[in-house]
């Protein structure tokens, strides 16, 4: 039966009623109404449902809301009060990385959890950190260019 | 066998080469495609309450804020962005202080200038919408400028027009568009508008900033997925998996005893729960025991598919155009002899098939992202068995799009499960289901 779950996203504490196995993912878009964080696949093989979990990049829809035992949660609502978050955004904005925008949330939460770990990036680390978000759209090349172009920030 | 190709929407619609000669034609001659500007009333929606909507595509509030309503759908192509550039160079405001707002369901005022139908697509949008949209912010412009001209009691052409302000330069006084918006949109729309030339551009063809992309990042912007309404329910469905097979056998039961599973819906050839929240419901729906008669098609494959294709590619094609002596040409020099093949392919938008639907009253509301807002409304009062009139299409930024939602068949599915939940439903198609229910692209 639900019980009530305690969880703290973007600064916010928050109670929820909803069986310890619901995903954060649903949790965040249907119970607390914060729809940035997107579903594309639900079992961690697109990365649209990226968020941050004490700054470090996890994949929502896999994540059970009985595990998250008080770690932070920061979703792309939130990450811009974040310094690598806000250099991300900015730059993806001056770069123009965005098409349709649907996986930007992930790529975003992932390239700024990136950014805020190793400030110090090439190619070969961006790729293989960002390789678990899928652009249908295909703006890898600028998203490269846009964790490059943060970093110098 | 093969299947009968589905009667598609979009496939009687593609421009004719004629018509897309006779859009360019137009332009090259200053001649643009003639759109009706009739004088339209202010809707019940309207973004901004308080101004006027000079016509289909253009509200000012008194505020000065401009609302554009965009014919053209954004899914990442950039064309709320392009279609802003056309009306606000036109209209003579800046850029980024605009309100986009996506057309509702309306052939009248929002039919495609070469299609005829209401469809994004095609790669189209820019070619067919720039004259009408230049020509509608010119008429607004020129309705504008009439009104403060009368209010002052000068010439119209004495005043001038820049960033929403009309000025009247010989006597030292201007006025904002706001300000003049309500006893504009009462004036007449010229019938004539004279549009700027290349060299008084100040937005066309010049680079600019996207509109969509600030909301896109901070997670803001509002998808058909992510639309919420007050008492919403959530569903998602499996639809027969071999097409026009029907539902044979649905248990129940294991489903039911999911704490928030809420209603299962069972239709002649889909399946749906409902529940508190989109996990419940798909936690319902694999709770599921369905037993499928596939039906006639039981038996259709690849290997059948490419060996019925194989056998068809045999016989006489089809001459589009015959020049020169291509079979001397063919056997003079090296020939170069391949053959490709592509499966079916999905067309796999991040943002998978969704629709939110709310049906009581008589009437249909939808939420939803749609290349095709028109076959959208009637799609929906067809398999409602009610007028189109009474189907409202809150339409949203699509995310992707790639042909996909040309198609209204998860907007149709939605329905048909709303038609039987109370209150609105958000029904959400799985990864899997959204592939599986794929209308692929050709062989």
């Amino acid at each position: 039966m639900p019980t009530g779950y305690v969880i703290e996203v973007n600064g916010t504490v928050h109670t929820v009623e909803v069986d310890g196995g619901t995903p954060l993912l649903w949790v965040l878009r249907d119970v607390l109404g914060l729809t940035g964080t997107k579903f594309g696949c639900g079992i961690a093989q697109c990365g649209a449902c990226t968020v941050h979990l004490d700054g470090v990049a996890v994949r929502s829809c896999q994540l059970p809301v009985g595990a998250i035992n008080g770690r932070a949660i920061t979703t792309i609502e939130g990450v811009g009060t974040t310094p690598a978050g806000a250099k991300i955004q900015k730059a993806w904005l001056d770069l123009e990385v965005i098409q349709c925008g649907y996986c930007q949330p992930g790529q975003i939460m992932s390239a700024s959890a990136l950014l805020a770990a190793n400030p110090q990036l090439d190619d070969a680390a961006i790729d293989a950190a960002m390789a678990g978000n899928l652009c249908r759209c295909g703006t890898y090349v600028r998203i490269r260019e846009g964790i490059k172009h943060a970093a110098r920030t | 066998m093969l299947r009968e190709p589905d009667p598609t929407p979009f496939a009687d619609v593609r421009p004719t080469r004629r018509a897309i000669l006779r859009g360019a034609a137009g332009f090259a001659g200053g001649l643009l495609i003639g759109v009706e500007l009739p004088p339209v009333e202010a809707r019940a929606d309207e973004p901004v309450p308080t101004g006027a909507r000079f016509n289909a595509f253009i509200h000012v509030a008194t505020d000065d804020a401009v609302t554009f309503t965009m014919p053209a759908v954004e899914m990442g192509q950039g064309v709320y962005t392009s279609q802003a550039q056309c009306l606000a160079d036109e209209l003579d405001i800046d850029i980024d202080r605009l309100v986009a707002a996506p057309a509702p369901a309306d052939i009248t005022n929002y039919g495609h200038p070469l299609f005829g139908i209401q469809a994004t697509g095609g790669s189209t949008t820019t070619m067919a919408w720039s004259g009408p949209l230049r020509k509608a912010a010119a008429s607004a412009r020129a309705m504008l400028v009439h009104a403060a001209a009368a209010k002052w009691g000068v010439d119209p052409g004495a005043l001038t027009t820049e960033k929403g302000i009309i000025t009247d330069a010989a006597n030292g006084r201007s006025v904002r568009y706001g300000e003049v918006a309500d006893a504009a949109a009462s004036v007449p729309p010229p019938g004539d508008v004279k549009l700027k030339n290349l060299s008084q551009f100040r937005l066309i063809g010049k680079p600019v900033r996207r509109i969509d992309t600030p909301d896109k990042a901070t997670g803001k912007t509002i998808y058909g997925i992510d639309v919420v309404r007050p008492g919403m329910k959530f569903a998602t469905l499996m639809a027969s998996p071999v097409i026009g097979g029907k539902v044979a056998f649905v248990d129940q039961s294991k489903a039911r005893a999911i704490p928030g599973v809420r209603q299962v819906v069972v239709l002649d050839d889909l399946v749906a729960v409902v529940g508190d929240n989109t996990w419940i419901a798909m936690q319902g729906l694999h709770a599921l025991s369905i037993e499928w008669a596939p039906g006639a098609h039981a038996g259709l494959n690849q290997t059948q598919l490419w060996n019925d294709i194989e056998k068809a590619s045999e016989g006489a094609g089809v001459v589009v155009k015959k020049e020169g002596d291509a079979a001397a040409k063919l056997k003079d020099g090296t020939l170069f002899d391949a053959t490709y093949e592509l499966p079916y392919l999905a067309h796999a938008p991040m943002e998978m098939m969704n629709c939110t639907a709310h049906v009581h009253d008589g009437v249909c509301e939808v939420w939803v992202g749609t290349q095709v807002p028109g076959y959208a409304q009637s799609g929906a009062a067809t398999a409602l068995g009610i007028d189109p009139s009474k189907v409202t299409i809150n339409n949203h930024l699509i995310g992707g799009g790639f042909g996909r939602r040309l198609e209204p068949d998860g907007v149709v599915s939605a329905v048909r499960i709303a038609a039987h939940v109370e209150g609105p439903v958000k029904v959400i198609w799985s990864r899997e289901e959204d592939i599986r229910q794929q209308l692929y692209r050709p062989l």
